[in-house]
């Protein structure tokens, strides 16, 4: 070390220090000299070794009282500086002041900065544009087995979870009467549907009033929303709108485009840190909420033609929901069980969720249904279906 | 064992020296997750560049420290060019395994996407390296990695494959290899490392943990057909002789889940043997010039960091879990709305959608983060730099700086892989 050397030394001879000189490891004991416009590091055997301008000499790292300062130039990048006497660094101090601005004061790094954050925002934008694109073109070429495979496993999980977990096969409603009702209702609606998709429609003895659809063609119905019907019709409205998420293929997009963001730009953007989840959740909503109120809507739309050209009276599902949104209350986001990872729509409580609300659906339904149209199904049909799953 | 000789003479042997503090380092790494999880994420550049710039400036080596260059910027960019390369790759396989029907094609398809990552992650990981050591810094010169990270990917695979097919026994075969091209291509100056070590010397230690597997794995095996034995079906709760014989049997039961579980902690322990064994046979294995290295880690101490920490974060883990709750009920009593005490006493905690849940998950995550790695990683760090010494003799003089071209860009591939512990 320096400070064992010879006693103090005046300002001519220079203060001692050590210096690397950034082209061999060796470690020189210097001397440094205050000159008018820079320091001047001056060799054991009185060359020198460096000229360093004041206003390019930097501190290395942050300052430590317990260790001494390091020190660098802008010029010679490498070479390292290290002063342990105080007096002279004190004097440094004073003659570069610019000794501890850091790279960020320097306009070149923030345009950098700029434009890499810029650059990042674009890569994730794209990402993200990129997979909302791709999603629905990814579930179109997804072939139908696929789908009727993902539509199977999923309808199969959620009769499940609404009923509490019986088998969904033992709670299936089989009264002939009803499942002919059913079948003619659901035969009237494919018979002008375009769809490559053939249907699998059931009702399960579940008292939820709800229905949905799952990938592949299939259309699960509770009771307790037969039970809340007064017409067929508006059965008919919510059969053809489960069976336009089925043929608009909503269910598949939506998972497509949920393990995309969850496998690939979440990961990225977080990096796998604990702020993963964070962003996950959040993504997912923003996702969802945008996407669902989208496919809602046309569901809606695709519905109404369906009803229309089927000759029966496309306006009147509104008014159901109305009644179960009166009976259940509108707002309840939260108790939509599962999620759409696991590839299907649930309508009710997406109907019923704020977007789009009720009465404003009810407008457009109703300006798009027009009048005309009829019930569906005759009284005595429509009386067999409300039976479907029994008496009582 | 080819622990380097220390002499007493101080021109020729010298220790490294770390002079990190606890409380510093705790700071800069309580002060990253904070800022981490407001970014969601996107900090760690920055913070991993902060930790590394602490610690390398406080290992000392003769009375000098060690400098990182690198900057949170460089690794950011890096982290986005490798994000166009990867994430579309990551991606399509990611959806063609999940899309995918035919359970053939899905084995396949995750086959050739396991070995694809396990190439890239051997890539990553030899990049990152020459990424740390371009932005390593003493005494004014830098060191570098040379050789090509996919040759090295390439032969990673190789000895992995080898490892597979003899049942592990080639595992010190891989690890000498590997270690022989990333310190044979490693560079201080214009100077290479040299790696004289063979897998032949490491073999011995390996042993211990192999044998202490197949051992634990027969264990196993023969709890798992004791369990054969029971046949609820045809048993008689009327026949004292079968009863008798069904405690007898849950008693043997209970007493072979107690030996299963010691042998697996003795085996962790000869892991964590083999580990610090590995260690000093490696660092005792390099040289550079006319310098010969070799630590002196001891077992004791690598485990007492593990255990004193799993204790340690039990302890506070508790006490946070009591305290926050504690707090949370004080800011559901203080609160206008006497429903919502009410509320946060029946379920017994508190309003679940106001702003404390997150405040105090945050306070929860930062503590237990804050902690492992001070307690575990900062305590390592410390352990293993001290325990490294240097002997014999060198002329620093004539070590120049290297005139090859240093990455301009971090680790990218590494951070996709999460391979930046350092």
């Amino acid at each position: 070390m320096s400070g064992d050397g010879p006693p103090p030394p005046d300002s001519a001879d220079g203060f001692a220090a050590r210096f690397a000189d950034g082209r061999s490891a060796a470690l020189h004991d210097v001397r440094l000299r205050f000159l008018g416009d820079g320091i001047r590091i001056v060799g054991p055997d009185g060359t020198t070794l460096a000229d360093w301008p004041y206003d390019e000499i930097r501190v290395v790292g942050r300052l430590a009282k317990d260790k001494p300062p390091r020190l660098r130039s802008l010029v010679d990048d490498m070479a390292r500086l290290e002063i342990a006497d105080r007096t002279a660094f004190a004097e440094l101090r004073r003659l570069a002041p610019r000794l501890e601005r850091t790279g960020m004061r320097d306009p070149a790094q923030w345009r950098r900065a700029a434009v890499w954050t810029i650059s990042l925002g674009l890569v994730f934008g794209g990402l993200w544009f990129g997979l909302s694109r791709s999603a629905p073109l990814i579930a179109a070429a997804m072939p139908m087995n696929m789908e009727q495979q993902i539509g199977r496993a999923a309808v199969e999980q959620a009769s499940r979870m609404f009923s509490g977990f019986k088998d969904p096969e033992a709670i299936a409603c089989r009264e002939p009467d009803g499942v002919a009702a059913l079948d003619t209702l659901t035969g009237r609606l494919t018979a002008v549907d375009s769809s490559p998709y053939s249907f699998d429609v059931r009702v399960l003895d579940i008292p939820i009033p709800n229905a949905f659809a799952a990938p592949g063609g299939y259309i699960v119905i509770f009771d307790g929303l037969l039970q809340m019907a007064e017409t067929p019709d508006e059965v008919a409205g919510v059969l053809g709108h489960e069976i336009a998420h089925v043929t608009h293929r909503h269910a598949t997009t939506n998972m497509v485009r949920t393990i995309g963001f969850q496998a690939i730009i979440v990961p990225l953007i977080t990096g796998g840190t604990m702020a993963s989840d964070l962003l996950s959740g959040l993504g997912q909503q923003a996702l969802q909420s945008s996407y669902t109120r989208e496919a809602e809507t046309e569901a809606d739309l695709a519905a109404v033609e369906l009803l229309k050209a089927a000759g029966i009276k496309a306006g009147s599902f509104t008014d159901l929901l109305s009644r179960i949104e009166a009976a259940y209350g509108s707002d309840d986001d939260d108790d939509v069980p599962g999620d759409e990872t696991d590839g299907f729509e649930f309508s009710i409580p997406d109907m019923l969720a704020t977007h789009p609300a009720t009465p404003a659906r009810a407008r457009y339904v109703a300006e798009a249904a027009g009048n005309g149209g009829g019930p569906g199904l005759s009284d005595s049909q429509w009386q067999a279906l409300k039976r479907i799953c029994g008496e009582g | 064992m080819s622990d380097a000789v220390l002499t007493d003479s101080p021109s020729s042997s010298m220790k490294l020296q770390y002079s990190g503090e606890t409380l510093r380092f705790a700071g800069i790494v309580a002060l990253n997750l904070l800022l981490q999880i407001v970014t969601l994420g996107i900090f760690r550049f920055w913070a991993r560049t902060r930790e590394r710039r602490y610690i390398w400036s406080n290992v000392n080596l003769a009375d000098e420290p060690l400098e990182y260059t690198g900057t949170g910027m460089e690794l950011f960019i890096g982290f986005l060019i490798v994000t166009l390369i990867i994430g579309p790759l990551i991606g399509g396989f990611v959806f063609a395994i999940n899309l995918a029907s035919n359970p053939i094609l899905v084995a396949i398809l995750t086959v050739v996407y396991l070995l694809v990552i396990y190439f890239l992650v051997h890539v990553a990981a030899y990049r990152a390296r020459r990424y740390r050591l371009t932005r390593t810094l003493w005494r004014g010169i830098r060191g570098t990695l040379a050789g090509s990270s996919v040759l090295y990917a390439l032969r990673g695979l190789g000895y992995s494959l080898l490892s597979v097919v003899t049942l592990g026994l080639a595992v010190p075969i891989q690890r000498i290899g590997l270690t022989r091209i990333e310190i044979e291509n490693m560079y201080f100056g214009d100077r290479a490392f040299s790696f004289d070590g063979s897998a032949r010397g490491l073999f011995k230690y390996w042993l211990v943990p192999w044998v202490g597997l197949i051992a634990l794995a027969a264990a196993y095996f023969s709890f798992l057909s004791l369990t054969q034995g029971l046949n609820p079906e045809g048993f008689d709760r009327t026949d004292p002789a079968q009863v008798e014989q069904a405690a007898q049997f849950g008693q043997n039961i209970l007493a072979a889940m107690g030996y299963l579980a010691l042998a697996a902690m003795v085996y962790g322990l000869m892991l964590v043997w083999y580990r610090v064994r590995e260690f000093r046979y490696l660092s005792g294995s390099v040289s550079y010039e006319g310098l010969r290295f070799g630590s002196s880690l001891g077992l004791g101490r690598v485990i007492w960091i593990y255990v004193s920490f799993v204790l340690v974060a039990m302890l506070v883990g508790a006490v946070l879990t009591v305290g926050l709750g504690f707090v949370a009920m004080l800011s559901a009593g203080a609160g206008m709305d006497p429903a919502a005490v009410e509320r946060g006493m029946e379920a017994g905690s508190f309003d679940p959608d106001g702003p404390m849940p997150l405040i105090m998950g945050l306070v929860f995550v930062i503590v237990m983060g804050t902690l492992s790695r001070v307690m575990v990683f900062h305590r390592l760090v410390h352990a293993v730099v001290t325990s490294l010494s240097i002997s014999g003799e060198q002329d620093f003089a004539a070590v120049a700086q290297a005139v090859d071209s240093a990455p301009t860009r971090g680790e990218g591939l590494a951070d996709a892989f999460d391979l930046g512990d350092f």
